[in-house]
Protein backbone atom coordinates (compact mmCIF):
# COMPACT_ATOMS: atom_id res chain seq x y z
CA UNK A 1 0.00 0.00 0.00
CA UNK A 2 1.70 3.33 -0.88
CA UNK A 3 2.05 5.79 1.53
CA UNK A 4 -0.19 9.05 2.73
CA UNK A 5 0.71 12.09 0.60
CA UNK A 6 3.31 14.48 1.89
CA UNK A 7 1.63 16.41 4.15
CA UNK A 8 -0.38 19.81 2.65
CA UNK A 9 1.52 22.62 3.01
CA UNK A 10 -1.85 24.08 4.55
CA UNK A 11 -2.53 21.68 7.83
CA UNK A 12 -6.12 22.00 8.36
CA UNK A 13 -9.28 19.03 7.58
CA UNK A 14 -10.13 18.95 3.81
CA UNK A 15 -7.23 19.70 2.02
CA UNK A 16 -7.50 18.80 -1.53
CA UNK A 17 -4.45 17.59 -3.30
CA UNK A 18 -3.67 16.05 -6.89
CA UNK A 19 -7.20 17.87 -8.53
CA UNK A 20 -9.60 16.61 -6.59
CA UNK A 21 -13.02 17.59 -8.21
CA UNK A 22 -16.40 17.59 -6.61
CA UNK A 23 -20.02 19.08 -7.53
CA UNK A 24 -19.95 22.05 -5.87
CA UNK A 25 -21.08 25.08 -6.90
CA UNK A 26 -19.30 28.09 -6.53
CA UNK A 27 -21.66 29.12 -3.31
CA UNK A 28 -22.98 32.04 -4.79
CA UNK A 29 -24.69 30.05 -7.09
CA UNK A 30 -27.13 28.27 -4.50
CA UNK A 31 -26.87 31.15 -1.66
CA UNK A 32 -28.44 33.78 -3.79
CA UNK A 33 -31.76 31.73 -4.24
CA UNK A 34 -31.77 31.21 -0.28
CA UNK A 35 -31.56 35.09 0.52
CA UNK A 36 -33.83 35.71 -1.72
CA UNK A 37 -36.42 33.05 0.08
CA UNK A 38 -35.28 34.63 3.04
CA UNK A 39 -36.27 37.71 2.24
CA UNK A 40 -39.22 36.70 0.62
CA UNK A 41 -40.32 35.12 3.92
CA UNK A 42 -40.43 38.20 5.27
CA UNK A 43 -42.09 39.96 2.84
CA UNK A 44 -44.85 36.84 2.41
CA UNK A 45 -45.87 37.09 6.40
CA UNK A 46 -45.62 40.83 6.39
CA UNK A 47 -48.43 41.00 3.29
CA UNK A 48 -50.69 39.27 5.45
CA UNK A 49 -50.99 42.21 7.74
CA UNK A 50 -51.93 44.39 5.02
CA UNK A 51 -55.40 43.46 4.92
CA UNK A 52 -55.95 41.06 7.56
CA UNK A 53 -59.83 41.51 7.34
CA UNK A 54 -59.60 39.83 3.53
CA UNK A 55 -56.96 36.51 4.56
CA UNK A 56 -59.90 34.66 6.72
CA UNK A 57 -62.23 35.02 3.31
CA UNK A 58 -59.91 35.06 0.82
CA UNK A 59 -60.99 32.79 -2.52
CA UNK A 60 -59.10 34.47 -4.70
CA UNK A 61 -58.41 37.54 -6.67
CA UNK A 62 -56.13 40.18 -6.71
CA UNK A 63 -54.47 41.94 -3.75
CA UNK A 64 -52.55 41.86 -0.51
CA UNK A 65 -53.75 38.02 0.03
CA UNK A 66 -52.75 37.06 -3.40
CA UNK A 67 -49.47 38.71 -3.33
CA UNK A 68 -48.52 36.83 0.30
CA UNK A 69 -49.70 33.60 -0.72
CA UNK A 70 -47.20 34.13 -4.15
CA UNK A 71 -44.75 35.33 -2.94
CA UNK A 72 -44.52 32.40 -0.08
CA UNK A 73 -45.28 29.95 -2.39
CA UNK A 74 -43.20 31.57 -5.81
CA UNK A 75 -40.46 33.28 -3.94
CA UNK A 76 -39.87 31.07 -0.53
CA UNK A 77 -40.91 27.57 -1.89
CA UNK A 78 -39.96 26.89 -5.16
CA UNK A 79 -37.35 29.45 -4.55
CA UNK A 80 -35.78 27.18 -2.31
CA UNK A 81 -36.35 24.27 -4.35
CA UNK A 82 -34.68 25.67 -7.01
CA UNK A 83 -31.51 26.04 -5.16
CA UNK A 84 -31.69 23.37 -3.45
CA UNK A 85 -31.57 21.13 -6.26
CA UNK A 86 -29.20 22.99 -8.63
CA UNK A 87 -26.98 22.00 -5.66
CA UNK A 88 -27.60 19.06 -4.09
CA UNK A 89 -28.83 16.79 -6.96
CA UNK A 90 -25.69 17.54 -8.65
CA UNK A 91 -23.63 16.71 -5.18
CA UNK A 92 -25.61 13.53 -4.45
CA UNK A 93 -26.10 11.96 -7.95
CA UNK A 94 -22.33 12.50 -8.79
CA UNK A 95 -23.97 14.10 -12.16
CA UNK A 96 -21.83 17.53 -12.92
CA UNK A 97 -23.66 20.46 -14.92
CA UNK A 98 -22.61 20.85 -18.01
CA UNK A 99 -22.30 24.45 -17.44
CA UNK A 100 -23.43 27.00 -14.95
CA UNK A 101 -24.79 29.83 -17.22
CA UNK A 102 -28.27 28.22 -17.36
CA UNK A 103 -28.30 28.07 -13.46
CA UNK A 104 -27.72 31.65 -13.19
CA UNK A 105 -29.44 32.51 -16.00
CA UNK A 106 -32.55 30.91 -14.21
CA UNK A 107 -31.73 33.26 -11.13
CA UNK A 108 -31.86 36.34 -13.32
CA UNK A 109 -34.89 35.63 -14.47
CA UNK A 110 -36.79 33.65 -12.14
CA UNK A 111 -35.93 36.18 -8.74
CA UNK A 112 -36.69 39.37 -9.99
CA UNK A 113 -39.85 37.95 -12.02
CA UNK A 114 -41.20 36.75 -9.02
CA UNK A 115 -40.80 40.35 -7.30
CA UNK A 116 -42.48 42.01 -10.38
CA UNK A 117 -45.52 38.98 -10.19
CA UNK A 118 -46.03 39.94 -6.45
CA UNK A 119 -45.74 42.95 -6.83
CA UNK A 120 -48.66 43.37 -9.86
CA UNK A 121 -50.85 40.87 -7.57
CA UNK A 122 -50.59 43.08 -5.03
CA UNK A 123 -51.46 45.90 -6.77
CA UNK A 124 -54.05 44.81 -8.65
CA UNK A 125 -52.03 45.25 -12.23
CA UNK A 126 -52.54 43.34 -14.80
CA UNK A 127 -49.30 44.27 -17.04
CA UNK A 128 -46.97 43.72 -14.30
CA UNK A 129 -48.82 40.19 -13.46
CA UNK A 130 -48.17 39.31 -17.10
CA UNK A 131 -44.50 40.65 -17.52
CA UNK A 132 -43.91 38.44 -14.20
CA UNK A 133 -45.71 35.91 -15.13
CA UNK A 134 -43.74 35.32 -18.36
CA UNK A 135 -40.38 35.78 -16.71
CA UNK A 136 -41.27 33.77 -13.99
CA UNK A 137 -42.27 31.25 -16.49
CA UNK A 138 -38.81 31.50 -18.33
CA UNK A 139 -36.68 31.46 -15.50
CA UNK A 140 -38.87 28.08 -14.06
CA UNK A 141 -37.98 26.64 -18.31
CA UNK A 142 -34.22 27.21 -17.60
CA UNK A 143 -34.27 25.52 -14.53
CA UNK A 144 -36.17 22.32 -15.45
CA UNK A 145 -33.65 22.23 -18.56
CA UNK A 146 -31.22 22.18 -16.05
CA UNK A 147 -32.93 19.78 -13.88
CA UNK A 148 -34.14 17.47 -16.42
CA UNK A 149 -30.84 17.04 -17.78
CA UNK A 150 -29.08 16.00 -14.00
CA UNK A 151 -32.26 13.89 -13.49
CA UNK A 152 -31.74 11.91 -17.05
CA UNK A 153 -27.89 11.39 -16.40
CA UNK A 154 -28.65 10.36 -12.28
CA UNK A 155 -26.96 6.99 -12.03
CA UNK A 156 -28.89 6.20 -8.45
CA UNK A 157 -31.35 7.56 -6.13
CA UNK A 158 -34.06 6.31 -8.30
CA UNK A 159 -36.49 7.60 -5.76
CA UNK A 160 -35.32 10.92 -5.91
CA UNK A 161 -35.05 11.26 -9.20
CA UNK A 162 -39.06 9.26 -9.90
CA UNK A 163 -39.93 12.23 -7.90
CA UNK A 164 -38.48 14.61 -9.80
CA UNK A 165 -39.51 14.00 -13.35
CA UNK A 166 -43.01 14.16 -11.44
CA UNK A 167 -42.70 16.95 -9.71
CA UNK A 168 -41.32 18.76 -13.46
CA UNK A 169 -44.75 17.07 -14.83
CA UNK A 170 -47.16 18.96 -11.88
CA UNK A 171 -44.27 22.20 -12.57
CA UNK A 172 -45.43 22.04 -16.53
CA UNK A 173 -49.23 22.03 -16.17
CA UNK A 174 -49.15 24.35 -12.83
CA UNK A 175 -47.23 27.09 -15.43
CA UNK A 176 -49.64 26.51 -17.69
CA UNK A 177 -53.07 26.88 -15.48
CA UNK A 178 -50.95 29.90 -14.06
CA UNK A 179 -50.54 31.55 -17.56
CA UNK A 180 -54.34 31.13 -18.12
CA UNK A 181 -55.41 32.41 -15.38
CA UNK A 182 -53.42 35.71 -15.54
CA UNK A 183 -54.63 35.99 -18.91
CA UNK A 184 -58.15 35.67 -17.52
CA UNK A 185 -57.56 38.09 -14.52
CA UNK A 186 -56.89 40.62 -17.74
CA UNK A 187 -59.26 39.79 -20.23
CA UNK A 188 -61.90 37.29 -18.86
CA UNK A 189 -61.08 34.22 -21.10
CA UNK A 190 -62.98 32.12 -18.77
CA UNK A 191 -64.60 29.85 -18.73
CA UNK A 192 -62.49 27.53 -21.08
CA UNK A 193 -64.07 23.71 -21.58
CA UNK A 194 -66.92 24.68 -18.72
CA UNK A 195 -63.73 25.17 -16.31
CA UNK A 196 -63.90 28.34 -14.53
CA UNK A 197 -61.71 30.72 -12.89
CA UNK A 198 -61.93 29.13 -9.39
CA UNK A 199 -61.79 25.66 -10.71
CA UNK A 200 -58.89 26.60 -12.98
CA UNK A 201 -57.55 27.95 -9.64
CA UNK A 202 -58.23 25.19 -7.28
CA UNK A 203 -56.49 22.61 -9.70
CA UNK A 204 -53.32 24.98 -9.64
CA UNK A 205 -53.07 25.31 -6.41
CA UNK A 206 -53.29 21.44 -5.56
CA UNK A 207 -50.47 20.63 -8.40
CA UNK A 208 -48.54 23.63 -6.91
CA UNK A 209 -48.81 22.83 -3.37
CA UNK A 210 -49.11 18.44 -3.13
CA UNK A 211 -47.97 17.85 -6.87
CA UNK A 212 -44.46 20.36 -7.87
CA UNK A 213 -43.40 21.07 -3.76
CA UNK A 214 -44.65 18.13 -1.99
CA UNK A 215 -43.26 16.36 -4.26
CA UNK A 216 -39.80 17.76 -4.40
CA UNK A 217 -40.15 17.74 -0.46
CA UNK A 218 -41.16 14.27 -0.51
CA UNK A 219 -37.62 13.07 -3.24
CA UNK A 220 -35.63 15.64 -1.40
CA UNK A 221 -35.69 13.98 1.99
CA UNK A 222 -34.99 10.87 0.74
CA UNK A 223 -31.59 12.20 0.68
CA UNK A 224 -31.39 14.67 2.86
CA UNK A 225 -33.31 12.77 5.96
CA UNK A 226 -30.72 9.98 5.98
CA UNK A 227 -27.66 12.05 5.27
CA UNK A 228 -28.78 14.20 8.34
CA UNK A 229 -29.38 11.24 10.62
CA UNK A 230 -26.79 9.21 9.34
CA UNK A 231 -29.05 6.13 8.68
CA UNK A 232 -29.84 3.72 5.60
CA UNK A 233 -31.76 5.29 2.82
CA UNK A 234 -35.78 3.91 3.17
CA UNK A 235 -36.31 1.07 1.05
CA UNK A 236 -36.65 2.47 -2.82
CA UNK A 237 -40.11 0.04 -2.88
CA UNK A 238 -42.35 1.59 0.04
CA UNK A 239 -40.74 5.21 -1.52
CA UNK A 240 -41.90 4.13 -5.04
CA UNK A 241 -45.70 2.85 -2.99
CA UNK A 242 -45.88 6.30 -1.18
CA UNK A 243 -45.21 8.59 -4.46
CA UNK A 244 -47.95 6.00 -6.29
CA UNK A 245 -50.46 6.69 -3.66
CA UNK A 246 -49.84 10.53 -3.59
CA UNK A 247 -49.96 10.51 -7.45
CA UNK A 248 -53.30 9.06 -7.72
CA UNK A 249 -54.24 11.31 -4.84
CA UNK A 250 -53.34 14.33 -6.42
CA UNK A 251 -54.86 12.92 -9.81
CA UNK A 252 -58.67 12.55 -7.88
CA UNK A 253 -57.94 15.76 -6.51
CA UNK A 254 -57.98 16.76 -9.44
CA UNK A 255 -60.84 15.18 -10.91
CA UNK A 256 -62.73 16.63 -8.06
CA UNK A 257 -61.70 20.46 -8.52
CA UNK A 258 -62.55 20.27 -12.56
CA UNK A 259 -66.31 17.72 -11.96
CA UNK A 260 -69.37 18.71 -11.89
CA UNK A 261 -71.72 16.49 -9.13
CA UNK A 262 -69.05 14.53 -8.32
CA UNK A 263 -66.80 16.73 -6.11
CA UNK A 264 -67.82 15.00 -2.61
CA UNK A 265 -66.71 11.69 -3.32
CA UNK A 266 -63.66 12.01 -5.53
CA UNK A 267 -62.23 14.77 -3.04
CA UNK A 268 -62.76 12.37 -0.03
CA UNK A 269 -60.94 9.78 -2.20
CA UNK A 270 -58.01 11.90 -2.67
CA UNK A 271 -57.91 12.60 0.83
CA UNK A 272 -57.66 8.91 1.62
CA UNK A 273 -55.25 8.53 -0.66
CA UNK A 274 -53.35 10.94 0.20
CA UNK A 275 -53.66 10.17 3.34
CA UNK A 276 -51.89 6.73 3.15
CA UNK A 277 -49.13 7.74 1.02
CA UNK A 278 -48.00 10.80 2.97
CA UNK A 279 -48.76 8.58 6.00
CA UNK A 280 -46.32 5.57 4.48
CA UNK A 281 -43.51 8.18 3.39
CA UNK A 282 -43.63 10.04 7.05
CA UNK A 283 -43.34 6.40 8.16
CA UNK A 284 -40.50 5.43 6.46
CA UNK A 285 -38.64 9.12 7.74
CA UNK A 286 -39.26 8.61 11.01
CA UNK A 287 -38.00 5.02 10.66
CA UNK A 288 -35.10 7.19 9.35
CA UNK A 289 -34.77 9.15 11.77
CA UNK A 290 -34.93 6.45 14.47
CA UNK A 291 -32.25 4.22 12.67
CA UNK A 292 -29.94 7.11 12.38
CA UNK A 293 -26.55 7.33 14.23
CA UNK A 294 -27.39 10.75 14.81
CA UNK A 295 -30.42 11.06 17.12
CA UNK A 296 -30.31 14.93 18.64
CA UNK A 297 -30.98 16.71 15.41
CA UNK A 298 -31.81 20.35 17.20
CA UNK A 299 -34.57 22.11 16.53
CA UNK A 300 -34.55 22.03 12.92
CA UNK A 301 -36.09 18.58 13.56
CA UNK A 302 -38.93 19.52 15.37
CA UNK A 303 -39.93 21.90 12.59
CA UNK A 304 -39.74 19.44 10.23
CA UNK A 305 -41.12 16.84 12.38
CA UNK A 306 -44.47 19.69 13.10
CA UNK A 307 -44.69 19.62 9.55
CA UNK A 308 -45.22 16.35 8.89
CA UNK A 309 -47.59 16.69 11.15
CA UNK A 310 -49.03 19.70 9.13
CA UNK A 311 -48.75 17.86 5.75
CA UNK A 312 -51.71 15.37 7.33
CA UNK A 313 -54.03 17.77 8.30
CA UNK A 314 -53.29 19.87 5.30
CA UNK A 315 -54.71 16.81 3.64
CA UNK A 316 -57.92 16.06 5.65
CA UNK A 317 -58.58 19.62 5.65
CA UNK A 318 -58.12 19.88 1.72
CA UNK A 319 -60.76 16.77 1.72
CA UNK A 320 -63.21 18.49 3.49
CA UNK A 321 -62.93 21.78 1.79
CA UNK A 322 -63.40 19.67 -1.60
CA UNK A 323 -66.15 17.87 -0.34
CA UNK A 324 -67.89 21.19 -0.17
CA UNK A 325 -67.19 21.95 3.62
CA UNK A 326 -67.25 25.86 4.21
CA UNK A 327 -67.33 26.20 8.03
CA UNK A 328 -64.35 28.16 9.77
CA UNK A 329 -63.36 29.37 5.83
CA UNK A 330 -62.06 25.73 5.14
CA UNK A 331 -60.56 26.42 1.74
CA UNK A 332 -58.41 29.27 2.85
CA UNK A 333 -57.50 27.42 5.98
CA UNK A 334 -56.70 24.46 4.01
CA UNK A 335 -54.83 26.68 1.70
CA UNK A 336 -52.42 28.14 4.61
CA UNK A 337 -52.19 24.88 6.35
CA UNK A 338 -50.81 23.78 3.24
CA UNK A 339 -48.31 26.39 2.41
CA UNK A 340 -47.35 28.51 5.69
CA UNK A 341 -48.01 24.99 7.74
CA UNK A 342 -46.61 22.16 5.85
CA UNK A 343 -44.55 23.57 3.15
CA UNK A 344 -42.90 26.19 5.17
CA UNK A 345 -42.50 24.87 8.43
CA UNK A 346 -40.59 22.07 6.57
CA UNK A 347 -38.17 24.31 4.05
CA UNK A 348 -37.41 25.96 7.66
CA UNK A 349 -36.45 23.42 9.59
CA UNK A 350 -34.49 21.84 6.52
CA UNK A 351 -32.79 24.90 5.91
CA UNK A 352 -31.74 25.62 8.95
CA UNK A 353 -29.73 22.50 8.76
CA UNK A 354 -28.57 22.66 5.19
CA UNK A 355 -27.21 26.15 4.89
CA UNK A 356 -24.30 25.76 7.60
CA UNK A 357 -24.02 22.28 6.23
CA UNK A 358 -23.20 23.95 2.35
CA UNK A 359 -20.75 26.35 3.84
CA UNK A 360 -19.02 24.02 5.95
CA UNK A 361 -18.61 21.33 2.57
CA UNK A 362 -18.03 24.94 0.44
CA UNK A 363 -14.99 25.77 2.96
CA UNK A 364 -13.45 21.94 3.08
CA UNK A 365 -13.74 22.06 -0.98
CA UNK A 366 -11.23 24.95 -1.05
CA UNK A 367 -8.97 23.83 1.68
CA UNK A 368 -10.37 26.54 4.57
CA UNK A 369 -11.51 25.71 8.10
CA UNK A 370 -15.24 26.57 8.71
CA UNK A 371 -16.43 27.07 12.27
CA UNK A 372 -18.28 24.65 13.89
CA UNK A 373 -22.27 23.95 12.01
CA UNK A 374 -23.66 24.82 15.08
CA UNK A 375 -21.69 28.26 15.71
CA UNK A 376 -23.16 29.59 12.09
CA UNK A 377 -25.44 32.15 11.79
CA UNK A 378 -26.32 32.76 15.59
CA UNK A 379 -27.96 29.91 15.35
CA UNK A 380 -28.97 30.05 19.43
CA UNK A 381 -31.09 33.68 18.75
CA UNK A 382 -31.98 33.25 15.59
CA UNK A 383 -33.16 29.98 14.95
CA UNK A 384 -35.16 29.96 17.62
CA UNK A 385 -36.46 32.89 17.48
CA UNK A 386 -37.99 32.05 13.86
CA UNK A 387 -39.21 29.01 15.44
CA UNK A 388 -41.22 30.67 17.99
CA UNK A 389 -42.06 33.39 15.58
CA UNK A 390 -43.41 30.80 13.21
CA UNK A 391 -44.94 28.39 15.31
CA UNK A 392 -46.91 31.30 17.00
CA UNK A 393 -47.58 33.16 13.60
CA UNK A 394 -49.20 29.80 11.87
CA UNK A 395 -51.25 29.29 15.22
CA UNK A 396 -52.85 32.24 15.41
CA UNK A 397 -53.14 32.90 11.27
CA UNK A 398 -54.95 29.45 11.40
CA UNK A 399 -57.36 30.52 14.11
CA UNK A 400 -58.25 33.81 12.64
CA UNK A 401 -58.91 32.40 9.14
CA UNK A 402 -61.17 29.83 11.53
CA UNK A 403 -62.75 32.35 13.27
CA UNK A 404 -62.71 34.74 10.86
CA UNK A 405 -60.93 37.53 13.27
CA UNK A 406 -59.12 39.84 11.87
CA UNK A 407 -56.91 40.91 14.89
CA UNK A 408 -55.64 37.40 15.63
CA UNK A 409 -54.68 37.41 11.49
CA UNK A 410 -52.78 40.41 12.07
CA UNK A 411 -51.24 39.68 15.67
CA UNK A 412 -50.19 36.03 13.23
CA UNK A 413 -48.60 38.13 10.74
CA UNK A 414 -46.62 40.27 13.10
CA UNK A 415 -45.44 37.31 14.88
CA UNK A 416 -44.68 35.29 12.08
CA UNK A 417 -42.98 38.30 10.50
CA UNK A 418 -40.54 38.67 13.52
CA UNK A 419 -39.60 34.83 12.67
CA UNK A 420 -38.99 35.29 9.13
CA UNK A 421 -36.97 38.37 9.96
CA UNK A 422 -34.73 36.35 12.39
CA UNK A 423 -34.29 33.46 9.09
CA UNK A 424 -33.41 36.58 7.41
CA UNK A 425 -30.85 37.40 9.77
CA UNK A 426 -29.67 33.50 9.91
CA UNK A 427 -29.66 33.91 6.03
CA UNK A 428 -27.24 36.88 5.70
CA UNK A 429 -24.77 35.52 8.30
CA UNK A 430 -24.28 32.47 6.25
CA UNK A 431 -24.06 34.14 3.05
CA UNK A 432 -21.26 36.75 4.63
CA UNK A 433 -19.39 33.57 6.26
CA UNK A 434 -19.44 32.03 2.83
CA UNK A 435 -18.02 34.93 1.71
CA UNK A 436 -15.46 35.90 3.64
CA UNK A 437 -14.18 31.99 3.24
CA UNK A 438 -14.25 32.38 -0.39
CA UNK A 439 -12.35 35.80 -0.09
CA UNK A 440 -9.62 34.00 2.07
CA UNK A 441 -9.39 30.73 -0.16
CA UNK A 442 -8.76 33.49 -3.36
CA UNK A 443 -5.74 34.66 -1.15
CA UNK B 1 -20.96 -4.25 -0.13
CA UNK B 2 -17.97 -2.73 1.37
CA UNK B 3 -14.21 -4.32 1.53
CA UNK B 4 -12.34 -3.91 4.37
CA UNK B 5 -8.45 -4.51 4.87
CA UNK B 6 -5.50 -3.88 7.23
CA UNK B 7 -2.91 -2.79 5.79
CA UNK B 8 0.63 -1.51 7.83
CA UNK B 9 -0.88 2.30 7.81
CA UNK B 10 -4.20 1.13 9.37
CA UNK B 11 -7.90 -0.24 8.10
CA UNK B 12 -8.62 1.00 4.74
CA UNK B 13 -12.14 0.93 2.97
CA UNK B 14 -12.88 0.20 -0.51
CA UNK B 15 -15.93 2.04 -1.26
CA UNK B 16 -16.41 2.04 -4.76
CA UNK B 17 -19.38 0.73 -6.55
CA UNK B 18 -22.12 1.91 -3.44
CA UNK B 19 -24.55 4.43 -3.56
CA UNK B 20 -25.22 7.13 -1.31
CA UNK B 21 -25.88 7.72 1.83
CA UNK B 22 -23.78 4.18 2.28
CA UNK B 23 -20.31 5.04 2.04
CA UNK B 24 -21.02 7.65 4.90
CA UNK B 25 -22.36 4.86 6.77
CA UNK B 26 -19.42 2.57 6.49
CA UNK B 27 -17.12 5.84 7.39
CA UNK B 28 -18.71 6.40 10.75
CA UNK B 29 -19.47 3.36 11.83
CA UNK B 30 -15.70 2.70 11.47
CA UNK B 31 -14.77 5.90 13.03
CA UNK B 32 -17.22 5.61 16.07
CA UNK B 33 -15.74 1.74 16.65
CA UNK B 34 -12.17 3.15 16.37
CA UNK B 35 -9.86 6.18 16.70
CA UNK B 36 -7.28 4.22 14.40
CA UNK B 37 -6.44 5.99 10.85
CA UNK B 38 -8.44 5.41 8.14
CA UNK B 39 -7.76 5.11 4.18
CA UNK B 40 -10.87 5.46 1.76
CA UNK B 41 -11.00 4.11 -1.35
CA UNK B 42 -14.00 6.12 -3.33
CA UNK B 43 -15.60 6.86 -7.00
CA UNK B 44 -16.33 10.40 -5.33
CA UNK B 45 -15.24 13.02 -2.92
CA UNK B 46 -17.13 12.15 0.15
CA UNK B 47 -17.93 16.14 0.69
CA UNK B 48 -21.25 15.39 2.55
CA UNK B 49 -18.97 13.86 4.95
CA UNK B 50 -16.45 16.46 5.68
CA UNK B 51 -18.86 18.74 8.37
CA UNK B 52 -19.69 15.42 10.33
CA UNK B 53 -15.82 14.45 9.83
CA UNK B 54 -14.06 17.79 11.51
CA UNK B 55 -17.01 18.12 14.09
CA UNK B 56 -15.85 14.81 15.45
CA UNK B 57 -12.31 15.75 15.48
CA UNK B 58 -11.04 13.94 12.51
CA UNK B 59 -8.55 15.37 9.78
CA UNK B 60 -8.26 14.59 6.40
CA UNK B 61 -6.29 14.28 3.32
CA UNK B 62 -7.97 13.77 -0.45
CA UNK B 63 -5.56 12.23 -3.47
CA UNK B 64 -7.45 12.00 -6.62
CA UNK B 65 -6.48 9.87 -8.98
CA UNK B 66 -5.73 11.19 -12.50
CA UNK B 67 -7.32 8.32 -14.96
CA UNK B 68 -8.68 5.64 -12.89
CA UNK B 69 -10.20 2.71 -14.83
CA UNK B 70 -13.60 0.77 -13.92
CA UNK B 71 -13.77 -0.22 -10.74
CA UNK B 72 -10.81 1.56 -9.55
CA UNK B 73 -11.34 4.46 -6.72
CA UNK B 74 -11.33 7.62 -8.34
CA UNK B 75 -10.05 8.83 -4.33
CA UNK B 76 -8.37 7.92 -1.41
CA UNK B 77 -8.87 9.93 1.68
CA UNK B 78 -6.35 9.45 4.25
CA UNK B 79 -8.22 9.98 7.80
CA UNK B 80 -6.79 10.59 10.96
CA UNK B 81 -8.04 11.26 14.48
CA UNK B 82 -6.53 15.04 15.23
CA UNK B 83 -4.56 14.21 18.39
CA UNK B 84 -2.19 11.77 15.71
CA UNK B 85 -1.77 14.75 13.18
Amino acid sequence: MSEPPASPSRAFPGDILMGAQSRLLPYHIPMRFFLSAALFQVVSWALLMVDPGEVAGFTGGTGASLAALHALTLGVLAMTVMGASLQLLSVATGVAMRSLFPACLASWLYIPGTAILVAGMGLGSHPLMALGGIVVILGLCVWSAVLIDILRRAPGLRATVRHGWWALVALALLSAIAAVLILNLGHGVLPIYGADHGQLAAAHAILGGFGFMGLFAMGFSYILVPMFALSPAPAEGRANLALGLVLAGIALALAAMLSDGMETPLALGAALFGLIGAGLHIGLMLGALKAGMKKRLGLSFILVRAAWALLLIAIILGGLAGAGEDRWNMPTLFAFVLTFGWLLSFIGGILGRVLPFLTSMQAHNQGQRPPRLSDMGHQKITLRLHAAGHVSGLVLVAAGIAVDQSLLVLAGGALGTIGALAFLWFTVEIVGLNRRLNAQAQT
Amino acid sequence: MSKRWTDADGVHLDLTGLEAPAPMLAVMAEINASDAPLTLHMDREPIFLYPDLQEMGWVWTVQGADNPGTGEAAFVIYLKKAADV
